[in-house]
């Protein structure tokens, strides 16, 4: 059971991190001014569709009617509207590289949001159908990733959510204590993939799920001791997607205690990210949006854990 | 032979041994380090992969 | 601290060389160290137990040498009022070893006797009582400072441990499971390879670890020091002298 003080404290890292998100939402906008390129135009979709799956999840698992979801929704709103020009960027993104998934990621979750944009829609349902979609070489989480959103968009799925959890490191349950950075990142997003980013816990295979619990102790101790805060924060994502998640009181303390003085999260234990703003939006916003992520399905575990102890068959 | 009664010499390493049975944690020595942290924020590993390689814009 | 650590490691070696099956002379591994008296004794307290490691895991008599060395140590060094629990515990392991090795071939061994003591004896000063000295900081500790206080305590993981540090050890395989991770990680090879000690000796050790491969690789990428090298060797042969199916390895519990 967690202590009500430590829940506050998780509670109020995502609640500053939504509210920095927010104040520099700025940053999300992919052509900066008239010198940004095509080429980084498209590079700077990434953290739109990653702001568009936290983004998400932060307004369900959030409290209704808060100003985090109030918040977050703004976020989500302009990042669609404004960003995004409606959608037509990703058309436009579509159009020049039509058999790149990535429109169709980010395009995923907002669609789930209620937005829409039709001619993108019909282009992706006919690209989908060739062979090239299916037969694309990437690496099996990412593979495992597409799939997911296959599935969530109601498209034939291009591998079987097994065959593709199979191929990826996570799925082989390899030794622990070979984990290393890039291992890390590659574990965590094959739990997000696989529980639709914390949306359905359920979808952790039982096996991985027990492996996850006895050595993710071992992974958040390492990042924690090296001060690699983004990792840490989506280590403590899959934590708080597990069935009995440990919501460990020294890691949240720690990782709480790293933020900076307006609310952003750091990547590393180190020096501030300092200079143009875009630079600094460019280092923070990312560490930013797993805390933030990593704090809402925390807090949610916590309270449904309070609400109803495990065991007692309460929803 | 070794007598059975303490020696002043054999206690002379007195506070060596009761060290070396107690040693307290060496520093953590990872293999991760900055260099490595930085280089994978650059290509990308971030929550969705770096995209497929495509032709420079001139 | 230099010339003890560098006796230490000659030690460990020939140690390491009789477990392997070199030649257990009558010389016995100590006799083989030549040189300053005082510091053989020191380095001969320094690894406790494991100094008769040989006689317990490969069922051979201990070299009188040995023996006699090791009850010189442990006459020179007892536990003083200020030791720590894990002083009193290696002093512990030595008096029990020397029993073990010394007692009649038929008599009931030095475990049942001190099992009847167990319960009769209360505590003096330091907390030790005939079962040993106290063990309230390990229980309470996390499993990062249990498996590092424990891996300083490898000596202690023998066949048939039944000292109160190994129940503590037996009843947190998983606890330690992550305590060996979390040291391979900080390369901490020493620590690594006690915590696999243990490991080879409790049940419920979670199959994923892959600890025959966590030992071999600890070996591999510390072995230089010899005492790496000790704990692993004799980890992997009471690994091979277990001939009980993985089910009953796996255990119960905890």
């Amino acid at each position: 059971m967690t202590e009500p003080s430590d829940i506050a404290v998780m509670h109020e890292v995502g609640d500053r991190a939504i509210a920095w998100l927010h104040r520099n939402q700025d940053g999300f906008r992919p052509r900066q001014d008239d010198s940004t390129s095509d080429f980084e135009v498209k590079d700077r979709l990434k953290p739109i569709g990653e702001l568009a799956l936290i983004g998400k999840v932060l307004f369900r698992e959030g409290v209704a009617g808060s100003r985090q979801a109030a918040l977050t929704r703004q976020l989500l709103d302009t990042a669609w509207r404004d960003h995004l020009d409606g959608g037509k960027v990703l058309t436009w993104m579509q159009q020049q590289e039509p058999l790149s998934p990535i429109p169709f990621e980010i395009y995923v979750p907002f669609h789930e949001l209620g937005y829409e944009e039709p001619a993108f829609e019909a282009t992706l349902r006919s690209v989908h159908t060739l062979e090239s979609w299916s037969a694309m070489e990437t690496p099996p989480v990412r593979r495992l990733g597409i799939s997911a959103f296959e599935r969530r968009f109601g498209l034939p799925r291009s591998i079987t959510t097994e065959a593709a959890t199979a191929a990826t490191w996570l799925g082989r349950r390899p030794e622990p204590w070979t984990v290393e950075m890039n291992v890390g990142y590659a574990v965590t997003h094959t739990v997000f993939h696989l529980t639709d980013w914390g949306e359905n816990p359920g979808g952790l295979p039982d096996d991985l799920a027990e492996y996850l619990a006895q050595w993710l102790p071992a992974w958040v101790d390492d990042w924690l001791d090296i001060g690699h805060w983004d990792l840490l924060g989506e280590l403590l994502v899959v934590d708080a997607c597990l069935p009995e998640p440990a919501l460990d009181p020294v890691a949240w303390r720690a990782f709480a205690e790293a933020r900076t003085e307006d609310g952003a999260m750091p990547a590393q234990r180190g020096p501030l990210p300092e200079g143009r703003r875009e630079d600094v939006f460019d280092a923070l916003y990312h560490p930013t949006l797993v805390a933030a992520f990593a704090s809402v399905l925390a807090t949610s575990r916590a309270m449904g854990d309070l609400r109803a102890p495990a065991g007692s068959g309460a929803a | 032979m070794f007598s059975a009664e303490p020696t002043q010499d054999l206690k002379t390493l007195d506070f060596d041994v009761e060290e070396a049975l107690n040693p307290t944690e060496a520093e953590g020595t990872f293999r991760d380090s900055r260099e490595c942290a930085s280089l994978l924020l650059l290509t990308g590993a971030l929550l969705l992969s770096p995209p497929t390689p495509r032709p420079k814009k001139s | 601290m230099k010339q003890l650590s560098g006796a230490v490691h000659d030690l460990a070696s020939e140690l390491v060389s009789a477990l392997r099956g070199g030649d257990h002379s009558v010389a016995g591994t100590t006799g083989s160290l030549g040189g300053d008296e005082a510091l053989t004794v020191a380095a001969v307290r320094t690894l406790g137990a494991d100094v008769l490691l040989p006689s317990t895991l490969l069922s051979r008599p201990a070299p009188e040498p040995d023996v006699a060395v090791c009850r010189a140590a442990v006459h020179a060094y007892p536990p003083g009022p200020q030791s720590s629990p894990t002083v009193a515990w290696s002093h512990w392991a030595m008096e029990r070893a020397l029993a073990r090795v010394t007692a009649p071939p038929h008599a009931p061994s030095p475990a049942d006797a001190l099992g009847i003591a167990a319960t009769t004896g209360p505590p003096d000063a330091a907390g030790t009582t005939d079962a040993g000295p106290d063990v309230t900081a390990l229980r309470e500790a996390s499993w990062q400072a249990l498996t590092h206080q424990l891996s300083v305590l490898a000596a202690l993981a023998v066949p048939g441990a039944d000292s109160a540090v190994a129940t503590e050890a037996a009843r947190r395989p998983v606890d330690v499971s992550r305590g060996f991770v979390r040291a391979v990680r900080r390369r901490d090879w020493l620590q690594a390879a006690g915590a696999g000690r243990w490991l080879a000796v409790v049940d419920g050790v979670p199959p994923t670890l892959g600890l025959d491969a966590g030992l071999r690789f600890t070996l591999r990428m510390g072995g230089a020091d010899a005492r790496v090298a000790l704990h692993v060797h004799a980890a992997l042969l009471m690994r091979a002298n277990d001939t009980r199916p993985a089910a009953a390895r796996r255990g119960g519990g905890a």
